[in-house]
């Protein structure tokens, strides 16, 4: 797998991103330099009418080509992560930050997939179910790989269960329990719980 | 093995959301999907 490096990225972006923006404010100044010496220079004639749209248009672009470079700057810094190999992408953000600090992962596995799908449709900001389905099988997986492969990366394992399902109206509440496994408990309980994306798909089914 | 429940604040804006989602994503059942709850 290739991974992009955002370094690179961010040095052309540096580099590019600097010049047209020292053209853009130098000719949003100039501009207005322009005018000031035309009126000094031209009595009488009313020239602010011409150059005032062109002022505002170079400003216009200068926050424009900002605005490019900060989103360009921000898809630069995300493309370290392969959507396609998760797995692959994990293990090399790890190996990024291991030497730097202590990394802790949280699983929180939610007790029943199907009241997690109902939530999920009630999002406010909606996703197709592909999304929930990938995730789900995913994070399984990738939990295992790093039980399996980093010793080193503390691993925690909680569940989460809504209570007061059977009667919406009443309060629900959220309960999260922490449970506290050897890595080769949490190993053996994580291999158990793995899920396919096709067995994902069968329990939500009748749901979607 | 040891179990623990965390003391989560239940009125914090990420758990009234997921309750509200829940609450809407309910709604939009039908009513034998509901029945099964």
């Amino acid at each position: 797998m290739k991974i992009k490096v955002a370094p690179l990225d961010t040095l052309f972006l540096i580099t590019f991103g600097s010049i047209i923006l020292y053209f853009s404010i130098y000719n949003y100044w100039f501009s207005y330099l322009s005018d000031f010496s035309l009126r000094i220079f031209q009595f009488g004639l009313n020239i602010d009418l011409i150059l005032q749209p062109f002022a505002l248009n170079t400003f216009h672009i200068t926050i424009l080509t900002l605005a490019t470079m900060v989103l360009l700057l921000f898809m630069s810094l995300e493309s370290d992560w392969d959507k396609n190999n998760p797995i692959e992408s994990v293990s090399a953000k790890i190996s990024k930050y291991r030497k730097k600090m202590n990394i802790s992962v949280y699983f929180i596995q939610p007790v029943d997939l199907s009241i997690c799908f109902i939530a999920f449709k009630g999002r406010q900001r909606q996703f197709h179910y592909s999304h929930f389905v990938r995730t789900h099988s995913g994070a399984r997986n990738i939990f295992l790989c790093i039980l399996k492969k980093y010793h080193e990366v503390n691993c925690f394992y909680n569940t989460s269960k809504p209570t007061g399902i059977d009667n919406v109206d009443s309060d629900e509440n959220l309960i999260y329990k922490e449970y506290t496994y050897s890595r080769e408990e949490m190993t053996s309980i994580i291999e158990n719980i793995q899920l396919s994306e096709e067995e994902i798909i069968n329990i939500i089914k009748p749901l979607i | 093995m040891a179990e623990k429940i965390l003391k989560i604040n239940q009125n914090d804006p990420t758990v009234l959301e997921y309750k509200a989602a829940f609450k809407r994503g309910f709604e939009s059942l039908n009513d034998e999907q509901k029945s099964w709850f």
